[in-house]
């Protein structure tokens, strides 16, 4: 037993030693000689994309401005702005119900630092309807369902309040603003008779179409503001004046576009919030590619566009989610079409060229991990919604696709 | 057996198996052949001779059935290989042979081995390679793996002629290859598995001794050829650009695309790519009691061509010759001195390698010391063993390879009838 043990300590420990003292070191044989790496491989496919433009209703619901007057051919005459009187309802009853102790209301807009100092002339309507509210300022496009463009002698209850004029100027504020005193007891009078609605809307409206003025929206840090300033008599009968203010619920500019036919046919157009684009391509020129691929960051699909270093827009590109049935060059829809925003395809402007990268597009189309409909372009939120870009129509001028790939041989 | 076998074995297993790289493992197959017990490679020997102990080794099916005991041999190597081009050193340590002997009433054997086949283990790297964008690029290709064999073999009487052998090497094993590019801080990546089969099977004879000029001489001979087509399956993955650099295919986010997005490894079946006859053949000198002189020589070939799409660099070996001589002086039954108590061996070897598809040759050259040490008295024995080895061709290798082998083989008596006490 004890020769056992004895052997067990000695070649044990031997062997636990000789392997603690193995230590592996692999290096790498750096030497220029080896080959047999993957090496990159080029596919440039010319003159395969074709394009078209669609204007679909505007997103303008998060916009930070409102915007009164004309720039580029888009023409934004009305305005809607949606107050709610649920909180006022609540808490001033008394003065709802007495609607003579009010003295006077006052509407106030900040405008941007860029706008005019000279305003035109902007009035405000007040438009009664028995539903909750007219819009919604995610929704609202300039032509309704049936092509008809926003009407407001539609409505059967309104009430004029006045012009816009420029506020005074207030030392406590930088902010230039505009604004409408209400003074009118025949038109405070109807006003507050409807305060039982809990939505009330109002229409700012311009006719004069030379002026472009942008206002903050409720978007914004500068929202509207709208008070009603009433006569309080205390019990020694002594008065005095006090306010409340009704807050906005929603607001949004109608934005009337230009014209497809004053625009030049052979471009696709791009911009705003209310110009789209889709780029549409066939595959088969990739099935040139191996069983399995994989297209590196290098693989862009360029578009001839007169660039103008005056423009700045940031362009998104987004995979279709369906295929579009339309073969005409502009089209117009009310929803615009479904994409997939999981799909990243960054965009650039470059020697006069628009460049999109589709290395993640191409490689999961052509895997067939995505169905292939096409791309579809549109602006930025953070766009002006005046701005606009065109792109030379591909059908029948430049369109370029060049990837770069490593195969799996 | 010893309650001390069970501990050691349990040691050996937690060693990972880790091989260190040479050049010659990026061609085709790699160098097949070179896993040997401890005792052959201190004799610098293919191993057809008695290196274990007397009329006894490790590596020969024909010569088991002189063994009394059942026996289980196991060797730990750890190797050192200086690639003196690029002057770096690897270093790797692991198992290199598991066997299991069991003799029949000393006429019959029968025997199950695990050993390594081929190492395909090497690392390339190139570095800061001008792209056409001119961008810099970082290349590696990390092959690993191999092959192993499972040695099924038996041993015979040859009625007068001597004493006959038989195995089976069922040859199996994958390899991969990870290639990866570093180019403006991505990382792409494509791996590749290589699953490899094929049996050779392997015939063995040692003759009787004859007396030649009043010195007893023994021959030894061995055939191996391949009785089951070799065939090798490449699965080819997803190349994906490694975002989160760690080195594996991840779910997308995380990579591109991402392992969830990406299709299923392409396969592609190969054949007739490797089909190796190998003949070896050894005579033993018998000088002294206990002393014997070995000549040890072989040819072996591979009679396919190896495949481009197979192998990285449509390359491999296609013929090998080695000759080598040994000195061994086998520890005494009964020793007086301590000296007797050691089976003490020394050898060398010459050899060269031809490619199939350039005409450089690789000559390699071994030096080898061993000792072994009989103990207990059921034919248990420690042996160990040094070589080293030069591999060197006119152009892209040249090698500097030591190897430290040591064996621990652990004996019992099996179907013998024991007396009930």
């Amino acid at each position: 037993m004890k020769n056992i043990l004895l052997r067990f300590i000695i070649i044990g420990n031997f062997s636990f030693l000789f392997f603690l003292s193995c230590s592996d070191k692999n290096h790498t044989v750096i030497n220029p000689d080896y080959e047999g790496n993957f090496e990159f491989q080029t596919l440039t496919v010319d003159n395969i994309v074709s394009g078209r433009s669609y204007i679909t209703s505007p997103k303008l619901g998060n916009h930070e401005y409102l915007y009164s007057g004309s720039k580029n051919n888009y023409n934004c005459e009305f305005t809607l702005i949606d107050l709610t009187s649920y909180y006022a309802l609540n808490a001033y009853p008394d003065i709802i119900a007495s609607p003579d102790t009010v003295d006077s209301m006052m509407f106030k807009m900040y405008l941007s630092e860029e706008s005019l100092i000279q305003i035109p002339e902007i009035l405000l309507t007040y438009l009664h309807s028995e539903n909750d509210s007219i819009f919604h300022e995610d929704e609202t496009i300039f032509l309704d369902d049936n092509g008809n463009e926003f009407d407001p002698n539609g409505f059967p209850e309104k009430i004029p309040l006045g012009a816009f004029q420029l506020s005074q100027e207030d030392t406590n504020s930088a902010m230039n603003s505009i604004e409408i005193i209400i003074k009118d007891t025949d038109n405070i009078r109807e006003f507050m008779f409807y305060l039982d609605d809990t939505s009330k809307c109002l229409l700012l409206s311009q006719t004069e179409t030379s002026d472009f003025i942008k206002i903050y929206s409720s978007e914004s840090n500068y929202q509207p503001e709208f008070y009603i300033y009433y006569t309080v008599t205390d019990s020694t009968d002594s008065s005095y004046v006090s306010s409340f203010s009704l807050p906005v619920l929603q607001d949004v500019t109608l934005i009337n576009p230009p014209e497809f036919l004053i625009l030049p046919q052979d471009s696709l157009y791009i911009g705003g919030s209310i110009f789209q684009s889709i780029l549409e391509f066939s595959l088969e020129p990739f099935s040139v590619l191996p069983d399995q691929f994989l297209i590196k960051e290098d693989s862009y699909l360029y578009l001839e566009t007169p660039f103008d270093e005056a423009v700045s827009i940031n362009i998104l590109a987004y995979t279709l989610s369906d295929s579009i049935d339309s073969s005409e060059h502009f089209i117009t829809v009310e929803e615009g079409y479904s994409v997939d925003r999981s799909i990243y395809m960054p965009t650039w402007f470059q020697d006069g060229k628009l460049k999109i990268g589709i290395q993640s597009y191409l490689q999961y189309a052509l895997t067939q991990e995505i169905e292939h409909f096409g791309i579809n372009l549109q602006g930025s939120i953070n766009n002006d919604p005046f701005s606009i870009l065109s792109v030379v129509k591909p059908d029948s001028s430049y369109s370029t696709i060049s990837i770069e790939y490593v195969s799996n041989q | 057996m010893y309650p001390i076998n069970k501990n050691i074995l349990i040691i050996f297993a937690l060693v990972g198996f880790a091989y260190t790289q040479s050049k010659m493992n990026s061609y085709g197959m790699g160098n097949p052949g070179l896993y040997k017990d401890v005792a052959s490679s201190g004799l610098s020997s293919s191993g057809l001779f008695p290196g274990y102990g007397k009329n006894f080794s490790l590596m020969n099916p024909s010569t088991w059935s002189s063994s009394k005991y059942t026996l289980l041999s196991t060797t730990f190597k750890g190797i050192t290989h200086l690639l003196n081009y690029e002057n770096i050193q690897n270093q790797s340590s692991n198992i290199d042979w598991l066997f299991f002997i069991v003799p029949i009433k000393q006429k019959y054997a029968f025997g199950i081995g695990l050993f390594p086949y081929a190492d395909h283990n090497v690392q390339f790297g190139k570095t800061d390679i001008m792209t056409p964008d001119s961008s810099l690029s970082n290349q590696t290709v990390d092959f690993s793996g191999g092959l192993s064999s499972l040695r099924f073999a038996f041993g015979f009487p040859l009625s007068s002629f001597g004493l006959g052998g038989l195995g089976f090497d069922l040859l199996f094993g994958s390899s991969r290859v990870h290639k990866s590019t570093e180019i403006n801080e991505e990382i792409y990546i494509h791996d590749q598995r290589k699953l490899f089969s094929g049996i050779v099977s392997q015939l063995y004879f040692t003759s009787n001794p004859v007396l030649i000029q009043s010195k007893e001489i023994t021959f030894y001979f061995n055939l191996g050829f391949t009785i089951r087509d070799f065939s090798a399956e490449l699965q080819s993955y997803q190349p994906f650009i490694d975002i989160n650099q760690n080195g594996v295919h991840d779910i997308s986010l995380f990579d591109f695309p991402g392992i969830d997005n990406s299709p299923d490894p392409t396969k592609k079946r190969f054949q007739e790519f490797y089909n190796p006859l190998e003949l070896n053949f050894a005579i033993n000198i018998k000088y002294a009691s206990g002393i014997s002189l070995i000549y040890d020589g072989g040819l072996w070939k591979n009679n396919s061509s190896i495949s481009d799409e197979l192998f990285e660099f449509g390359d491999g070996l296609s013929k090998k010759i080695y000759l080598s001589q040994g000195l061994i002086k086998y520890a005494e039954n009964f020793p007086k001195t301590i000296i007797d108590k050691f089976h003490w061996r020394a050898g060398y070897s010459i050899s060269q390698m031809d490619f199939q598809s350039n005409s450089n040759k690789v000559d390699k050259f071994d030096l080898s010391v061993g000792i072994g040490l009989p103990f207990g008295k059921y034919g248990n024995q420690i042996d160990f063993a040094y070589t080293f080895s030069k591999i060197k061709s006119e152009h892209f290798i040249n090698e500097d390879v030591k190897t430290v082998k040591i064996g621990l083989t652990i004996g019992d008596i099996w179907f013998v009838k024991r007396r009930n006490r």
